[in-house]
């Protein structure tokens, strides 16, 4: 199937495009935060402690009186960040592991790089978090590694899989046949072809990684004061949950409809793109 | 089955050795002295080392961690540096606890997600199969500790329902503690419904096409028997691999959803470890982590396998 055909596929399902439309609008948030924000996120004003949702502070103030829309503006900053580059490290640790080990096959596949993955699997990734943020110290980066490293054994595994099954087939046994290296196969020949998968698990890791950066940062050992995340805003927020109960609200809020809107844009990848699913 | 067996369980064997190692290596590198942290900033250079010596830290790296590694077979988990009770005695407390708490979430997300999952291949492409699907899609993407949030603020807080935070122990008053553990299994048990969901009704799917339902439709067998009795058993027997790979995800989440509700589960266990700094308990609770999901796994591959047989023999 073509690229362009699976765009045009894309664009009739409209819960996929309602996800691409919230993930756009995520993203420009983001990236004009200080455009957008009406109030300075990180001063704050005492004499507005806590008020309400109001026509100044249109979602209400926190616990020193920053607005709390501003700061949701910019925590999506450090959710989206944290989503894109953990992602962006279990991918470069997964894909080539996993394309090289199920091309070649043997044993380091099968008794040192899968035991490997299965052991990652095993530990989950806020344990791993705990660990990092002991030795290196909490913060968003320790807090991206150990979620970019959870979440590699997944894309080993589907390198791995589409790996396997790509090299028997014809077209890839041809271009082994004409003599090419089996670097310039893998790279050429299997690669390109593992795209599509490799897109709707990339779609999947990155909502997963939000939803996990959010829980860090609920803990602690995420985004530190005082710059503002939805995970942190909402650690306060608990402590005035029944005088200040939209500081528990809008953050969540936040964090749902992003992860939704990721979601829907990665069911809509699967439907055109992933074969397997194909129902 | 003999065989699959042993197979299966040798290998668990690598997995917990590549853990315990990779554990073991990241606690080599923490920052600070461990008998600093018993004796307190105060402590004399003599009694440092005295520690130092009685606690084995003197002697070479592979025989400490060999020893360790005994120690973990042998139940033997070292002491907690702040308090120096022993490791076993707070992890006995704190299982059952998060025992308890998984059963009922997994009870939790089989009994609502399967039954949708059926609901919306069986009415595949209507209204039901669309809400439900989306239901589905939402547990998937909502934090697990902001639905306890607002499990706290509506079902505790403002009707009442359900005790807000704290656990009771089953065995002191097993009403009381079922009581407790519903809040914070359902905030957990979101995620596996929408993942549930979405497996049955994709497998059912499947299986709605094939021969066999074919055969027993054709045969005369009433609508819900069919989906039921022929559909449905197929279908689940990939719910047994989701058990397992879900469960890793519990127990990271069971570290939010332990220290959002109180309870003194392994969460709050290995959290409160990791601000106290207490290294000994950490470096045991981190592979007891993995411990329990590699068992899980185990247990769910090897019910797997008694339910369908092509796979003792592949």
């Amino acid at each position: 199937m073509t690229w362009r055909k699976a765009a045009r596929q894309f664009m009739r399902r409209p819960l996929a495009v309602l996800g691409l439309v919230i993930v756009v609008l995520m993203l420009l948030v983001a990236i004009f935060a200080p455009q957008l924000a009406p109030h300075d996120p990180t001063k704050p004003d005492f004499m507005a402690i806590l008020q309400a949702p109001s026509s100044q502070y249109l979602l209400g103030t926190d616990e020193v009186g920053r607005d709390l829309l501003s700061r949701l503006i910019y925590g999506a900053r450090a959710s989206i960040q944290a989503g894109l580059l953990a992602v962006l490290i279990a991918v470069a640790i997964g894909v080539p592991t996993g394309l090289i080990s199920g091309y070649m096959r043997g044993w380091i596949d099968q008794l040192v790089i899968m035991r490997i993955a299965d052991a990652m699997i095993a530990f989950p990734t806020i344990v791993l978090a705990l660990a990092l943020a002991a030795a290196l110290g909490g913060n968003l980066t320790t807090a991206m590694l150990a979620i970019g490293i959870g979440s590699a054994p997944a894309f080993i595994r589907l390198a791995r899989a589409q790996a396997l099954g790509l090299r028997e087939q014809e077209f890839v046994e041809a271009a082994r046949a004409l003599g090419n290296r089996s670097i310039k196969v893998m790279l050429k020949h299997v690669f390109p072809n593992m795209i599509g998968p490799l897109l709707v698990q990339t779609s999947i890791a990155i909502a997963a990684a939000i939803l996990a950066e959010t829980a860090l940062s609920f803990l602690g050992l995420g985004v530190q004061p005082p710059t503002p995340s939805w995970g942190s805003i909402l650690r306060i927020g608990t402590g005035y949950m029944q005088q200040a109960p939209w500081l528990s609200l809008y953050p969540g809020m936040s964090i749902f409809v992003t992860v939704l809107g990721i979601n829907l844009l990665g069911d809509g990848l699967r439907d055109v793109l992933d074969p397997r699913d194909r129902a | 089955m003999f065989t699959f067996l042993v197979n299966r369980i040798l290998t668990a064997i690598p997995i917990i050795i590549i853990i315990t190692l990779a554990v073991f290596s990241v606690m080599q590198v923490l920052p600070g002295d461990p008998t600093l942290a018993i004796l307190g900033d105060e402590a004399t250079p003599q009694s440092r080392a005295v520690l130092r010596e009685r606690m084995g830290l003197n002697r070479p790296i592979h025989v400490q961690y060999l020893s360790w590694l005994g120690g973990i077979f042998t139940g033997d988990l070292g002491r907690s540096l702040v308090d120096n009770t022993p490791v076993t005695r707070a992890v006995g407390f704190a299982f059952p606890v998060t025992l308890q708490i998984a059963l009922v979430s997994l009870f939790i997300s089989i009994s609502i997600g399967v039954p949708l999952g059926i609901l919306s291949a069986v009415r595949r492409g209507g209204i039901l199969d669309a809400i439900s699907s989306m239901f589905a899609l939402s547990a998937i993407s909502i934090p697990a500790f902001w639905a306890g949030i607002l499990l706290m603020y509506f079902a505790a807080l403002q009707l009442g329902w359900f005790p807000s935070s704290g656990f009771v122990r089953f065995n002191e008053d097993p009403w009381r503690s079922l009581h407790h553990s519903i809040l914070p299994a359902t905030a957990l048990a979101l995620r596996p419904i929408g993942i549930f969901m979405r497996m049955t009704r994709g497998s059912m799917l499947e299986v709605i096409n094939s021969d066999f339902v074919r055969t027993a439709r054709a045969k005369g067998a009433s609508e819900v028997a069919v989906n039921l009795r022929h559909a449905l058993r197929n279908a689940l027997i990939p719910l047994f691999t989701l058990i397992g790979l879900e469960f890793s995800g519990l127990m990271g989440g069971v570290i939010v959803i332990d220290t959002l509700f109180a309870v003194p589960g392994f969460g709050r266990l290995i959290y409160s470890a990791f601000l106290r700094s207490d290294f000994v308990m950490m470096q045991s609770l981190m592979v007891l982590f993995s411990l329990v999901v590699i068992v899980v796994n185990l247990l769910t591959d090897i019910s797997y396998s008694f339910l369908d047989p092509r796979i003792r023999y592949s």
